[in-house]
């Protein structure tokens, strides 16, 4: 059953007087209870995607498509709309946490002002509400008059998943949780979140640079690469089977760390080269690469990739 | 917190001490004999030798700088700020007269300032790169380049002469604060609109704003919550040291509109070369403005968790 239909979804910036393909004709689905990994190189696109889902993208935006959670059609939603929809039906974990919680309110007030809103509490109740959410991510809940800086950067990273987790939401979207902290607290926090996400029977989609993160937890795995996915497939097949010649090198590229392992610069997004995005990069390249744009296709079950190497493409 | 409040306070202790220092060095480091300086203003122009040397010997000019600095210190210390050249009135009294004027012209001139100028910047961030946003803060950019002394005379103009409603100098009762309040405050709301908007507009941009949005909370809770109390914090240091100037008196101001302030009493005092006066008013303006940056200080530690809860 799928959660979240994103149907050629095309998110264009207007930065002074170029247009930014920040994501260009998306095809994704999100099942129910389904762990989706969106790997890809910084700037491809994944942070946009996610908050487009959220409804959450900068004034300068041109956006189309559509974005189907359970019937509703999230692009078509008013204002009021979408905040019904955020933080109650669709949680989102901002990457960079330190940046991400207010530093002038407690992080209880932080986290009970989303019952009180959605929920009409009294501060009481909210609190207790709070407390117990704190103790289910691993906080002390006496800690919960403290602000953010008193708090490391893996405590913090708590208290935005228990923000996001706060109303059990259907959907959570993790962007680059484990970005910056040690190796140590990197896999609680995401033995944290994949445990309280399988608990609550929800979906995740898990935006992440390190792909071992991404092997260890996710079912399915979806490869962006210049604002457009490239390959996505189940984790069974991308592990034993990886298709585009553009996922080979990020899997060759395990044992060191990050995934700016191929070869060649990061494409503009502005004016992406001609025919196959990765065109440039790639070693496996034929004639109509260089001209011809290929489509994501169905390769075997589980499977799709954008290269002319497969199929019928 | 107490760390911080005591390290502010070690602080003012040495820009107090290098506020001495400046002020004495004024009166000894100015061009000519300050023995003939102060001879000058207590007996005329036509002085004899003898007055001059008699003055330096009462005077204490004849031993070391750094003696008579002690010395200084030492009446200073006592709340002695020494007699006017001209009056031969005590010049800390005199200055304690002057006061209260300057203080209710200074708490007026904020209040009505802080009640233009943070709506209007909250606005006009919130409204930013609409009409509402342009009107603003060209009336803002038309306040921070006019002149206080050619708005006083404007409203002098218009409101005395010409509509003969306020009066157009004087101290007394409330009317005569009326015109130099609103002079002054006017024309420091130009600027405090510009800071109001510009901190709305960084606070709006952070990242946390982007969180509050994403747990689906209404621009109104948002607003009040989360962008308000963060971007009033330099509005608030800023607000603290305009009083600090306002309260070493408003010289332009206060000329204009005959306010008996510390403002006036130093420019008279200039004019009258009573530089006892005017040392004891530099210093006294000094101190009073290093004592309201503490409390800026400290209020600001109060407002700020992250000094408040600062690890001592
Ligand atoms: N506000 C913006 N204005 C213009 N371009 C933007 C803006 N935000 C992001 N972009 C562009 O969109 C692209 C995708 O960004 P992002 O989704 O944050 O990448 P990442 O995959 O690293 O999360 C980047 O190349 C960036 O230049
Ligand atoms: S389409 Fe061509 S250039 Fe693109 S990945 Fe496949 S082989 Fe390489
Ligand atoms: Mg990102």
């Amino acid at each position: 059953m799928s959660l979240l239909k994103i149907q050629d979804l095309k998110v264009y910036f207007n930065a002074r007087g170029k247009t930014v393909k920040a994501n260009n004709s998306i095809d994704l689905e999100i099942r129910e209870n389904e762990i989706l990994g969106l790997i890809g190189e910084t700037g491809c696109g994944k942070s946009i995607l996610g908050r487009a889902i959220v409804g959450l993208l900068p004034d300068n935006v041109k956006i189309g498509g559509k974005i189907v959670y359970r019937s509703e059609d999230i692009l078509n939603l008013s204002e009021n709309g979408l905040r019904k929809i955020r933080g109650k039906n669709i949680g989102i974990i901002l990457q960079n946490p330190s940046a991400a919680l207010n530093p002038v309110l407690s992080i209880g007030n932080q986290i009970s002002e989303i019952y009180r809103y959605h929920e009409n509490m009294g501060k009481k109740e909210a609190r207790i509400r709070t407390a117990k959410m704190l103790e289910m991510v691993g906080i002390d809940p006496k800690r919960m008059h403290e602000y953010p800086h008193q708090f490391s950067g893996g405590m913090k990273q708590r208290v935005m998943i228990a923000m996001g987790l706060a109303l059990n939401p259907g959907l959570l979207i993790a962007d680059e949780p484990t970005k910056g902290l040690d190796p140590t607290t990197k896999d609680k926090i995401i033995d944290l979140i994949c445990e309280l996400v399988i608990n609550k029977n929800m979906s995740l989609l898990l935006i992440t640079h390190d792909i071992g993160v991404a092997e260890k937890m996710c079912d399915r795995i979806a490869v962006m690469y210049a604002g457009e996915i490239i390959e996505i497939a189940t984790i069974k097949n991308i592990l034993s089977n990886p298709q585009h010649p553009y996922t080979q090198d990020l899997l060759n590229s395990l044992p060191k760390k990050g995934l700016n392992q191929t070869a060649g610069e990061s494409p503009s997004l502005s004016s992406p080269p001609a025919g196959c995005r990765f065109h440039p990069r790639c070693r496996c390249i034929i004639g109509k690469c260089l001209k011809t744009h290929p489509q994501l296709m169905e390769t075997e079950k589980g499977t799709s990739v954008r290269c002319f190497l497969y199929g019928n493409n | 917190m107490l760390k911080y409040i005591l390290k502010r306070i070690f602080l003012v202790f040495f820009v107090v001490i290098g506020v001495t220092i400046v002020t004495f060095s004024t009166m000894h480091l100015a061009p000519g004999d300050p023995a003939e300086v102060i001879a000058v203003a207590r007996y005329g122009d036509d002085l004899t030798q003898e007055q001059i040397d008699w003055v330096r010997v009462t005077e204490g000019f004849d031993s070391p700088v750094y003696i008579q600095y002690l010395k200084w210190i030492k009446h200073v210390m006592h709340f002695d700020l020494g007699r006017s050249l001209v009056t031969s009135h005590d010049i800390l009294e005199e200055i304690t007269i002057r006061l209260p004027a300057t203080f209710k012209l200074a708490v007026l001139s904020l209040v009505i300032s802080l009640c233009i100028a943070v709506p209007v910047g909250i606005v006009s961030a919130v409204k930013k790169n609409t009409v509402i946003d342009h009107l603003c803060m060209s009336a803002a950019l038309l306040g921070v380049s006019t002149p206080n002394f050619w708005l006083g005379l404007l409203l002098i103009w218009l409101f005395s002469l010409t509509l003969n409603l306020l009066p157009s100098y004087g101290y007394g009762n409330f009317e005569h604060l009326v015109l130099p309040a609103i002079t002054l405050g006017t024309s420091m709301a130009a600027i405090t609109t510009r800071l109001t908007r510009s901190s709305m507009l960084d606070v709006l941009n952070q990242e946390y704003i982007l969180t509050a949005k994403a747990k689906g909370l209404d621009e109104k809770t948002i607003l009040l919550r989360h962008v308000l109390k963060n971007a009033m914090l330099p509005v608030i240091t800023f607000a603290g040291l305009q009083i600090g100037f306002l309260l070493g008196g408003t010289v332009i101001v206060e000329t204009i509109f005959a306010w008996p302030g510390i403002g006036k009493l130093l420019v008279d005092s200039i004019y009258a070369r009573d530089f006892a006066m005017v040392q004891g008013c530099v210093l006294f303006i000094g101190i009073l403005f290093a004592f309201t940056n503490l409390l800026v200080d400290i209020t600001y530690a109060f407002l700020d968790p992250r000094i408040r809860y600062e690890n001592t």
